[in-house]
């Protein structure tokens, strides 16, 4: 029951804060503006014709 | 763009060799020799024989001898398969043509072409079953097309049979193009195509010979699911080779979706097959896990299935044919990253809410609500990403029937996926479990985004591989409208059955006595059952539109694309 | 090729153009959940609740139980009563994690296309359920369930049962080496044969009948397959059972 409690705990407080700051950071990464032109190249790999 | 037969494009190699190093013709065909892959798999085909013999002389049933004598079957055609190809293959196999990747697609064309007969065959025993709902004489008192045995026959040949053979020729495809190289693997390829394919034969007939796990969407026993797994790790080292022989520098989204579907099914069938089968001469097995933990198991399995089957795989099919053909590149590249890394971290965790206010722990079940919930944003994240490809050119709806049914697809996913979050609230979902609701949900997933992408990417890569103009664009309205109709049917005749039902369960009279028995609420059910089984056929009724259509293609003359390309058209490998 | 991410922050590039890592990071993102959620299950000591009276399957239940999985009895059957008032009022006491603890596999269910089967044993009689079986609509007309009587006809096989018996003690069902020595044995007696003490002896509450009543004394699917139903839900004494005790 204590373990249950414990891990109950910490999913609510720092769990959450952990995973949140993971997501922001992960899509403060994907939008950081410098790294544009890369994705911009690889949207087109379906429409390249060879 | 340019389709190039691979038959042919084997002979403008080899000239193109003999020139440049001024050999003459027949050199090189003599120098054809025996590769260890063909003689390593050969052997092991007929190990695999003699095993399946050994075990048929001692089989405990009826429906196991039946099983050994399929393996045998298989491993010798397979052998036999082996010799066959040698005689017909050129010795060598270029990588490249004149600086072009040399794609196999025969392994595509053969799945492709599998999945709509699988297609066929699954939509037909649905029709069927919903027939059995609605008039039960129609199980004629025998134990092989009762309800109980058609029922995993269905669900499994339209997911793995019909969605898994799609799944597969366009994830051979896509890897292809988008790495711009030729498929890893020699015999590899054919064995994943042929071995998932076998597998299906085995699974699907022992259900109505009644060998099952009862595990739902993971009914096989012991021994196919092991050759399943070696077919899996095969198709998993196929499409790892393909991207690490890429030419681009990037690996593209719809590889990731894919990549994503392709391990993550290999973890769920591994999880969710841990069992101890009662001997090597019985088809039976006994779960490790029993009660809770099985049930927990099991919906972390089933529902990722949904999730990496039904949802990942074919999202990868999106990301690629959608694109393609709107040819505009999709709408958000950054998008489809968080798209895909919130989708595969948030998916896994929703399994719990299969098992709301069973014996399954309260935090287990909160924790599968709330997952479910947050689920529904990179749902979203996706459908928009899809939809808004077509911003700028949404009058393509208008002239390419097939584009149509793929945008169409995406907004039945979204729906879907706002209808999921929704049923995974308890509350919402103490009403609507074990009811029919949980059928509508399904098929609207099922039948308007599984089957609709399936079809319009089909519409696609069947033309592109066999390097033919699809027949009728008519004929494709047409598939679209009646097919549309009926998921309309089905979905609306299941909501109303549903609910009605989990009203009907929780009525009251006013004295506080129950108000319906469970014959009362089956009985309210019937002319909905007849309403589904009628939109089934409809849907049914527009496959068979698409089977004619793409029989019709099939029958007409190649396009003439490259010189080379005309002048030979052989058979794939 | 791209060149744009030289910046000072790594990128996405990394798991682009590298499989072997988008593997790794996609094993990764999927083994939280299902870490999570799956683990603790099997040593949170509350997830199975301390109950009297759950036992191991006879010979016969076990056979039934079986000839149930085949069947896909569980695709319109669930065997899972949720604690909804309604629920409860029309099947009886709400479920237990005890209750199928020794099911492998679980036989909960998903759909209602019939009522709830988890406290059944009892409720009918046998000839009930051989009449339902053979033809469901002759005992209750407007059912949709599929008829059965080839179950009544077909003989029981069940030469390899102990090999039953020792594939689940392999997975944690505690039968005895006795119970596996004496399972054809039991199988019989429990079918109507003699030696029905030393099956009571071994599987508490056991119910010993020849169902079918076929006249040559052969024990056959349904007799299996009924013995399994009779038991249902019955092994628990909900009258010395504490709600309280396991709110969880």
């Amino acid at each position: 029951m204590s373990d249950y409690e414990f891990w109950r705990g910490v999913a609510a407080s720092w769990g959450s804060l952990y995973f949140g700051v993971i997501f922001f950071a992960a899509v403060g990464f994907v939008l950081w503006p410098s790294r544009k032109r890369f994705y911009e190249d690889a949207a087109q790999i379906p429409l390249k014709d060879d | 763009m340019i389709e190039i037969n691979e038959g042919a494009a084997d002979n403008g190699q080899f000239l193109c060799v003999c020139a440049k190093e001024g050999l003459i013709v027949t050199t090189s065909v003599a120098a054809k020799s025996v590769r260890p892959g063909e003689m390593g798999l050969g052997v092991v085909l007929l190990a695999l024989a003699f095993i399946w013999i050994y075990i048929f002389s001692k089989a405990y049933t009826g429906a196991y001898e039946f099983h050994a004598a399929l393996f045998v079957l298989a491993s010798l055609t397979g052998a036999a398969g082996i010799v066959w190809r040698y005689d017909r293959r050129e010795a060598d196999t270029p990588l490249t043509i004149d600086g072009r990747p040399n794609y196999n697609m025969g392994p595509v064309k053969f799945l492709s072409l599998a999945s709509l007969f699988w297609g066929f065959a699954g939509m037909t025993v649905g029709l069927i079953i919903a027939c059995e709902l609605a008039f039960p004489w129609l199980n004629f008192d025998t134990a092989y097309i009762n309800f109980g045995r058609l029922r995993p026959l269905h669900t499994s040949a339209v997911i793995f049979a019909f969605g898994g053979n799609v799944l597969i020729a366009t994830s051979f495809y896509v890897v292809q193009r988008t790495s711009r190289a030729r498929l890893a693997g020699d015999l590899a390829p054919w064995f994943v195509a042929l071995g998932y394919n076998f597998f299906i034969v085995v699974a699907g007939t022992g259900y109505l010979l009644g060998i099952t796990r009862s595990h739902e969407y993971a009914e096989p026993e012991w021994y196919a699911i092991a050759f399943l797994v070696v077919v899996w790790v095969t198709y998993l080292l196929v499409f790892l080779g393909t991207l690490a022989r890429r030419v681009e520098p990037h690996i593209y989204v719809a590889n990731w979706f894919y990549l994503a579907f392709i391990v993550t099914i290999a973890v769920l069938v591994l999880g969710n097959n841990t069992e101890m089968p009662v001997s090597i001469f019985s088809s039976k097995s006994y779960p490790l896990w029993s009660g809770v933990q099985d049930a927990m198991i099991q919906w972390w399995y089933g529902h990722n299935a949904v999730g990496f089957f039904l949802t990942a795989g074919f999202l990868a099919i999106m990301y690629y044919f959608v694109p393609k053909r709107a040819e505009r590149p999709i709408y958000s590249y950054r998008l489809s990253i968080i798209h895909f890394w919130a989708l595969i971290f948030l998916y896994i965790w929703a399994g719990p809410h299969h098992l709301h206010y069973t014996a399954l722990p309260d935090w287990a079940q909160t924790l599968g609500m709330t997952f479910s919930i947050m689920l529904w944003m990179p749902s979203w994240g996706g459908m928009i990403n899809g939809l808004m490809t077509l911003s700028g050119a949404w009058d393509k709806l208008r002239t390419d029937p097939v584009l149509r049914m793929l945008v169409v697809s995406i907004a039945f996913y979204g729906m879907a996926t706002f209808e999921g979050p929704l049923m995974s609230v308890k509350e919402v979902n103490s009403l609507s479990h074990y009811t029919d609701w949980n059928i509508g949900h399904v098929h609207s997933g099922a039948l308007g985004w599984v089957a609709f992408v399936s079809f319009g990417a089909l519409y696609c890569l069947i033309p592109w591989v066999f390097n033919r103009k699809l027949y009728s664009n008519l004929l494709v309205d047409w598939h679209f409208w009646i097919a549309t109709i009926g998921i309309v049917f089905y979905i609306s005749a299941m909501w109303v059955a549903g609910i009605m039902q989990g009203l009907m369960w929780r009525a009251y009279t006013p004295e506080g006595y129950l108000e319906y028995s469970f014959i009362e609420t089956t009985q309210a059910m019937h002319p909905m059952y007849v309403i589904r089984a009628l939109g089934g056929a409809m849907f049914l009724a527009g496959l068979l539109i698409m089977i004619f259509n793409i029989y019709k293609t099939l029958a007409s003359p190649a396009i003439a694309v490259a010189p080379e390309a005309s002048a030979q058209l052989a058979p794939a490998e | 090729m791209s060149n744009s991410s030289g910046f000072s922050l790594p990128s996405h590039k990394f798991f682009e153009t590298n499989s072997m890592f988008l593997l790794l990071g996609i094993v990764v993102a999927i083994a939280i959940g299902g870490i999570v959620e799956i683990v603790p299950l099997f040593y949170l000591k509350n997830t199975i609740e301390e109950v009297k009276g759950v036992r191991p399957y006879s010979p016969l239940e076990l056979a039934g139980f079986n000839i149930y999985v085949r069947e896909g009895c569980y695709l319109c059957h669930s065997q899972m009563i949720r604690p909804l008032r309604d629920e409860v009022e029309r099947y009886g006491h709400y479920s237990l994690a005890a209750e199928s603890m020794y099911d492998h596999p679980f036989q909960w269910g998903s759909k209602r296309n019939g009522p709830d089967l988890a406290r059944i044993g009892g409720k009918y009689s046998d000839d009930w359920h051989l009449a339902h079986m053979a033809d469901p609509r002759s005992v209750s007309p407007a059912s949709i369930m599929p008829g059965y009587p080839f179950l009544a006809q077909t003989p029981l096989d069940y030469k390899h049962i102990d090999e039953d018996l020792i594939a689940l003690r392999r997975v944690g069902v505690p039968y005895t080496q006795e119970a596996i020595d004496h399972a054809v044995d039991d199988l019989r007696a429990q079918g109507g044969a003699k030696g029905g003490d030393a099956l009571k002896a071994r599987y508490s509450k056991v119910i010993v009948r020849d169902v079918s009543g076929n006249p040559n004394g052969e024990i056959t699917e349904a007799d299996a397959l009924i013995a399994y139903l009779q038991q249902l839900g019955s092994h628990v004494d909900f009258k010395l059972y504490n709600d309280a005790a396991n709110i969880r």
